[in-house]
């Protein structure tokens, strides 16, 4: 077992990429989050975990403005998000995100769902973004698929053609939700495969999931999400040998 | 093997058509109304039956009062229509030779039968591109053409066959409206209608999901409005009522009456398909939208590019059977005396020659609509087929 704390891969710069303070979310009369504080740094690489509705994909998906902060501050790259945020699609562009359901664009070919962004939003010629595509197809493993339809691919193989789409946007920062949840046991395997490698290039990257195997090898860092807040963080030892708190305790108990 | 086959076929028989006493003699009577029907209409069509009225109306029935010596203007459209016809079987439907032949055979005998020196050569140099078209696109490959690219050409041609046509009825002085008749004006009344709507409809889907309120209260008011009257009183309504509303203002009290019933075609068939349009919107999950925004797509590019064509496809069979509703819809503007396919019929049976022949008239225009719905339905399940798996 590698241990991310003696892993010195990738943190080249103490640069924080993301800095929240207090953020928080209501839906309705109900609080979603209540009051985030954390910071993560370039080339870092987070796992979120935590009991059901406790608001790890809300959190995630206030990074990328998919979903609104109430209150509270959220800087990417030194930007601040909120209404008036210039240009939110650049914003976007910059935080890639690979969802667990896949939400590939079903009548789309595998190639023109990774290159349709690129074109639209890089502007980038129909060649460069189907040469780009390519790569990013080789990269995740999947070349010969290029000219079918997510419906013809697997599980597994469509989730990373999820990955290589938001890959082509050439993000400063992956987020990730439950992507392997949804998948059969065979395919899990696959999927991290390709998302260790990308940890393992310097991606800075979020990612909620219970896979703590993948976990141990590639975060530099754990956050334990319950009811809205972070109720501990820390390194791999740290959280799991020695957690401070008996909700984090509990819950490991319970998934590991 | 033929062993084989019979003995499916005689099983297959024996145990749905005969498999108890109340299954047998419901088989028997069956059976015995359809072979009456069979030949009382065999009977009909080949020995009772007097086509003359139909032979001597056929232009009438076709074209209505179609300047005569200007039909000319028809032949391009007829002619690439044939082709894409021609190029759309060989791309998208998978028909064997014994079908082909069959088909060919039937429209030979039709335009056999009915005309005569120059239009039945048109027709025949139509039918030939026809096949033509069907042979060349089979062999495709020869050419170095790929795939995708033939494809793009049949779509834009069928695009392009409407304006085409406009524009060829249109120049060096041109046919009005008021003399398009017969089949040929539900023809072009339900492309109109149908091109329309398409254009339109799908906008209007859009404004009543718009999160702009003075966008979307005045698309739920029109969708609302036009829905809650049936067409015949909005064709009424273009016909009596607007002239005497409308003053001389910009002569719109002169408009023809076909581009009247044009416009209201379009705007009836604009507010069903954006129902139509809306349900296909609902019926696609969040996550496609979201997917868009995450990966920095804008409102324009999320809606063109992923929205729009995923939700008209979940809901063709629906716009289909509203293409096909309209397609006989169109027989309405009968009632504001245009010589359309129905008002010909009805020309041609107050013929004082043809007394009572008006069985013979019926039928041949009741297989004109049966035609043109019964493509549209296999057009439509054609491409329910192909788009489930996601090609095109
Ligand atoms: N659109 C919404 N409207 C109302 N409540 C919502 C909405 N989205 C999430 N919630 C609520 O916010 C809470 C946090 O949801 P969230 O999806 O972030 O949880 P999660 O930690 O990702 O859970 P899971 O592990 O099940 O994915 C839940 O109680 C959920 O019911
Ligand atoms: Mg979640």
């Amino acid at each position: 077992m590698v241990n991310k704390d003696n892993n010195n891969k990738n943190i080249t710069t103490n640069k924080k990429i993301i800095i929240c303070e207090n953020v928080e979310k209501w839906y309705g009369q109900f609080q979603a989050l209540k009051g985030i504080t954390t910071s993560i740094k370039e080339g870092e690489v987070v796992v979120i975990f935590g009991p059901s509705g406790s608001g790890k994909s809300t959190f995630i998906r206030t990074l990328n403005r998919l979903e609104p902060h109430d209150k509270g501050s959220i800087k990417i790259d030194g930007i601040e998000i909120n209404d008036d945020v210039e240009d939110l699609e650049k914003l976007r562009s910059n935080v890639g995100m690979v969802f667990q359901q896949f939400n590939l664009f079903p009548h789309l070919t595998v190639l023109r769902n990774i290159s349709l962004a690129p074109q639209k939003v890089k502007n980038l010629s129909k060649k460069e973004s189907e040469g780009l595509a390519f790569e990013l197809l080789e990269r995740v493993g999947i070349p010969e698929q290029a000219y079918k339809f997510p419906g013809q691919l697997s599980g597994g193989q469509q989730q990373r053609v999820a990955i290589a789409r938001a890959l082509a946007m050439q993000p400063k920062i992956m987020l990730f939700d439950e992507p392997t949840s949804a998948l059969d046991p065979e395919m899990i395997k696959e999927v991290l495969e390709v998302m260790t490698k990308l940890a393992k290039s310097g991606m800075t990257m979020i990612v909620v999931t219970h896979e703590m195997g993948f976990g141990k090898e590639v975060a530099d860092r754990f956050i334990f999400f319950d009811e809205g807040l972070i109720v501990e963080e820390g390194t791999a030892k740290q959280v799991f040998n020695n957690p401070k708190e008996e909700r984090t305790k509990l819950f490991l108990s319970q998934i590991l | 093997m033929i062993n084989i086959k019979t003995n499916n076929i005689l099983f297959w028989i024996k145990n749905n058509l005969f498999n108890d006493l109340k299954g047998s003699i419901l088989t028997v009577i069956g059976l015995y109304i359809a072979i009456l029907i069979f030949f009382g209409l065999f009977k009909f069509i080949f020995i009772n039956a007097d086509w003359e009225v139909v032979i001597v109306n056929f232009r009438l029935l076709i074209l209505g009062r179609f300047p005569i010596g200007q039909e000319w203007r028809l032949i391009p459209s007829l002619i690439l229509s044939c082709i894409l016809i021609g190029m759309s079987i060989s791309i998208w439907s998978k028909l064997n030779l014994i079908k082909i032949i069959l088909l060919i055979l039937i429209l030979y005998i039709i335009f056999a039968v009915f005309l005569s020196g120059f239009a039945s050569l048109i027709i025949g140099i139509a039918i030939i591109s026809g096949c033509l078209a069907y042979v060349l696109s089979n062999s495709y490959v020869l050419f170095k053409i790929k795939l995708n690219l033939l494809k793009k050409i049949t779509i834009y041609g069928w695009i392009l066959l409407l304006p085409l046509t406009l524009i060829l009825l249109n120049i060096n002085g041109g046919v009005g409206t008021e003399r398009w008749g017969g089949v040929f004006l539900n023809i072009m009344l339900a492309a109109i209608g149908i091109s329309g709507g398409i254009i339109f409809g799908p906008l209007l889907a859009l404004g009543r999901n718009s999160n702009f309120k003075s966008i979307k209260y005045p698309c739920i008011a029109y969708i609302e409005f036009i829905r809650a009257a049936p067409l015949i009183g909005w064709l009424f309504l273009a016909r009596f009522v607007l002239p005497t509303l409308l003053p001389s203002l910009f002569e719109l009290n002169k408009i023809d009456i076909v581009i009247r019933a044009m416009i209201v075609l379009v705007g009836f068939s604009s507010a069903y398909i954006a129902e139509i349009v809306r349900g296909g919107l609902q019926s696609l999950p969040k996550g496609q939208r979201e997917a868009g925004m995450a990966l920095g797509l804008n409102e324009f590019n999320i809606t063109w590019f992923i929205i729009i064509p995923q939700a008209i496809r979940a809901v063709i069979p629906a716009l289909v059977s509203q293409f096909i509703a309209l397609w006989k819809d169109t027989t309405l503007v009968y009632a504001l005396s245009l010589t359309e396919l129905l008002g010909a019929a009805n020309a041609a049976v107050a013929q004082p020659d043809f007394v009572g022949k008006q069985i013979e008239v019926f039928l041949f225009i009741a297989v004109i609509f049966w035609t043109f719905s019964y493509i549209m339905s296999r057009i439509s399940s054609k491409m329910e087929t192909r788009l489930g798996l996601g090609k095109w």
